[in-house]
């Protein structure tokens, strides 16, 4: 069921209680009202013949018959006057068969002096009258024929005016609703017609009122468009930049090898070259295992006990023999209990992440300057600094070298992809950890790890 | 990589069976674990380092400079606690619980192990 067809039926139905509570407590104030008129009209006729027979003594029946024919008898259906005595006998007129009053009924009406009652089709009034002459019971009887010709017409009035509102409440809510979903459909429509082709489309803010929901649902969209427009670039860019880095050492490589096998050489020339393609190769290596840790990081294997004061050293043996002596270790004072220094982590991607900041300072400063790995503990807060007295990096660079491939101006001379850094936050921060670098160009950069820890 | 497993291969060869002992403490070179009246201890690799000093050298007081220079390789500042928190983080895994300590603080010298 649509959501239209569901308000549709939903107004249609709350209509339709309410309409017949309203049409319920009409007609049953009518049928109280003509019932109250009609008890009110036979009591009079009781009056009146109270009055004509027993006030007006010695009034013959044919008299009152006269009477009732001339005066009474017009205005009410059917109509059947009786009087009876004490002994609940007929007096004046005689007893009209088609309407017998039980005597239980004429004894009620002793005690009680007004009974209304019914007979048959007919509804009466039994009235005690007291004379000079005795007690006497008064008895008028008749068809309320109008009044349920009337009631009749009034229901058959009260049914149309109801099966006409609900015909008219339907269509009314049917077209409200579809006009109120119409804008609904239309955002369907035009995300519909988004594919990955064409991400740059944006769905008509303006499709309804300003600020109402259908509006802030196609802001929502919009906003979602936005996101998967820059996911794609990113990816794009990626993609593309990924290959180009690829291919660079490749090519070298070949056209290196071609020049080699271009005629015979002396086996310490293809001892040469050999180790430089060799040194390609590595390069390509350690690029595409970088390319892969960078989108297969998840906290999924995050199973090992790390001691962050441990990672430095561990850190130092990773780097290349040669450099080895360039890195000091530094340790402020530790804590006394060493809880706090132990996270749940990956030890392979933290020292990863570390040696990646190490290189980087390592490549990018001079071969005699020291590169200081200072570790710190304060108060919950784990610090590893990487300083370095280096190149350092461009201001308007700083943003950008966490972009994949992302290389600065003066970076170039070095060899290098531009993944270690992207590479190291993306670890750090799977870690629950924060990687800030700090840089001056032409006097060092300081790259800090930070992990907040239970002190 | 296949390089550097026959190399660690040949190099466990030549240490294998280098167990360290000190009463009921043991400590193996080779296969990096340590064990005290025959339950297992967990320590990191500095924590293991300076146990395997402290053995290797039984009855003899070792400085914080020379302690410091063996397991870091490196020279600290006086500022520095690390020699003495390292110790301090070994005796609560290695002499907690027990009655008899193994690891002593010689004042004003160093650190020595033995049984007393």
């Amino acid at each position: 069921m649509t959501i239209r067809n569901r308000l549709t039926w939903l107004f249609v139905g709350l209509v339709a209680v309410l309409l017949l509570a309203v049409m319920s407590v009409i007609y049953v104030l009518q049928l109280d009202y003509t019932q109250e008129e009609f008890q009110q009209r036979l009591l009079d006729r009781a009056e009146v013949t109270g009055y004509v027979f027993l006030e007006q003594d010695e009034l013959r029946a044919e008299a009152f018959q006269n009477f009732q024919r001339h005066y009474l008898r017009r205005t009410l259906t059917n109509e059947v006057l009786q009087i009876y005595d004490a002994r609940l006998t007929p007096r004046f007129l005689a007893e009209d068969i088609r309407v017998k009053v039980p005597d239980p009924v004429l004894a009620q009406i002793l005690t009680e002096k007004l009974v209304y009652f019914t007979i048959g089709s007919r509804q009466a009034v039994g009235l005690f009258y007291h004379d000079n002459q005795g007690d006497y019971i008064i008895v008028a009887a008749a068809e309320n024929i109008f009044g349920q010709a009337r009631l009749e017409h009034l229901a058959t009035i009260l049914a149309c005016i109801f099966v006409t509102s609900m015909v008219a409440i339907y269509v009314a809510g049917r077209v409200f609703a579809g006009k109120a979903l119409a804008p609904i459909a239309a955002v369907n429509d035009q995300v519909d017609r988004i594919t990955a082709q064409d991400l740059h489309l944006r769905v008509n803010e303006e499709l309804s009122h300003e600020q109402d929901e259908i509006t802030r649902l196609a802001r929502t969209f919009n906003r979602m468009l936005e996101r998967l427009e820059d996911g794609f670039e990113t990816q794009r860019t990626f993609v593309s930049n990924a290959s180009h880095e690829l291919r660079t050492p490749l090519t070298a490589s070949i056209g290196e090898l071609q020049v080699l096998l271009n005629r015979e050489r002396e086996p310490a020339a293809y001892r040469e070259a050999l180790a430089s393609v060799l040194g390609e190769l590595q390069q390509l290596k350690q690029l595409l295992n970088n390319l892969l840790d960078l989108n297969q990081t998840s906290s999924a294997n995050l199973t090992d006990d790390v001691r962050l004061d441990e990672l430095p050293w561990e850190v130092r043996e990773a780097v290349a023999p040669d450099q080895r002596h360039r890195v000091q270790i530094t340790l402020d004072e530790l804590p006394a209990d060493p809880a706090p220094l132990e996270i749940r982590g990956n030890r392979q991607l933290l020292s990863r992440a570390l040696t990646n900041l190490l290189d980087n300072a390592l490549k990018y400063s001079a071969p005699d300057t020291p590169v200081t790995l200072h570790f710190s503990y304060n108060a919950g807060l784990v610090r590893l600094q990487v300083k370095d007295q280096g190149i350092g990096i461009n201001e308007k660079a700083l943003p950008q070298i966490f972009q994949p491939f992302y290389r600065a101006d003066n970076a170039r001379g070095v060899v290098g992809h531009g993944v270690g850094l992207p590479l190291a936050r993306r670890i750090v921060e799977l870690h629950g950890g924060q990687l800030r670098v700090q840089s001056r160009l032409g006097e060092g950069t300081t790259a800090e790890v930070l992990f907040s820890v239970v002190g | 990589m296949a390089r550097v497993r026959a190399l660690t291969r040949r190099r466990g060869k030549e240490v294998k069976g280098a167990q360290l002992t000190l009463a009921d403490l043991t400590l193996d070179t080779a296969a990096k674990t340590v064990t005290r009246a025959g339950q297992p201890i967990k320590l990191t690799a500095r924590e293991f380092g300076l146990l395997e000093l402290l053995m290797r050298h039984t009855g003899r007081v070792l400085s914080r400079a020379e302690i410091a220079g063996d397991v870091w390789e490196e020279s600290f500042d006086a500022g520095s606690n690390v020699v003495d928190v390292y110790v301090n983080y070994l005796r609560n895994k290695v002499d907690k619980g027990f009655t008899q300590k193994l690891i002593h603080t010689v004042v004003g010298m160093g650190y020595v192990m033995r049984v007393e």
